[in-house]
């Protein structure tokens, strides 16, 4: 469909060309913010979570078990929210899914090496699961921010 | 005698190059997947304008149109096919050649 035309001049174009990267930049603005409120909520419900397991397991209390519900419910949740969008950014599905990815391997990981080697607590591991998971989750949202 | 080199503006695809549809492939360009609401919010037009303009670049395979329902209420989603893509990235690129000569 490519036809002689009477063609722009270089001024027209340039002006085009502006325009064309404005409204490519601007028309998903809005998109990134669900997103980046679900990993932002991860980022903080999974490090609030190490915290709290180290808290119950010194009390004695199935930490273990509170840990992987909510990690479970957490996952379904994440993985529900983007079917509700209306607009999403170009590469968003790769993006969103090796982000989630990411935040649940680590989590599992902290999960497991947790409740296996340090049943009694241990601000050793736990802080820094806890830092390691609010820097994933932020990550992923400043990642679709930015993208 | 040589032949003068062909002028950059014989290779602008007259169907990209109108206003409303240029805009379309401009905000679906950057979009994965667009909402029929967000595209007309974000061109500023009319629903007509925007479904009339939107069937023109599907006949042609630049866009893909996908309808669904979210309960009751009738969903309208669009993004570029790759074709559509690849002449967005060819269009631009015409442009680029008439700005810089």
């Amino acid at each position: 469909m490519t036809e002689n035309i009477s063609g722009p001049s270089a001024a027209e174009a340039r002006e085009l060309l502006a325009r064309a990267e404005a409204i490519s930049a601007t028309s998903t603005n809005a998109a990134a913010w669900p997103v980046a409120v679900t990993f932002t909520s991860l980022a903080i419900l999974g490090s609030l979570l190490m915290i709290g397991m180290h808290i119950v397991l010194v009390t004695g209390y199935g930490a273990a078990l509170l840990a992987c519900s909510v990690g479970a419910w957490a996952a379904v949740t994440a993985s529900i929210w983007p079917m509700f969008q209306r607009s999403t950014k170009a590469g968003f599905s790769k993006r969103f899914l090796t982000s989630l990815l990411a935040y649940f391997a680590l989590y599992v990981v902290a999960l497991v090496v947790g409740a296996s080697f340090f049943r009694d607590g241990n601000l050793w591991f736990y802080i820094p699961a806890a830092i390691a998971l609010a820097g994933i989750g932020l990550a992923a949202a400043f990642r679709e921010l930015r993208a | 005698m040589t032949t003068p080199a062909e002028h950059p503006r014989h290779k602008l695809n007259e169907l990209v190059h109108s206003p409303v549809r240029f805009s379309i492939m401009a905000a679906l360009a950057g979009a994965e997947s667009m909402d029929f609401k967000d595209i007309r919010d974000a061109i500023q037009v009319s629903d007509s304008v925007l479904s009339k303009q939107l069937a023109t670049l599907e006949k042609a395979e630049y866009v893909k149109i996908k309808k669904s329902f979210a309960g009751k209420m009738p969903r309208t989603s669009a993004s570029l096919t790759a074709s559509g893509r690849e002449v967005w990235v060819a269009h631009l690129q015409t442009l680029r050649e008439i700005a810089g000569g």
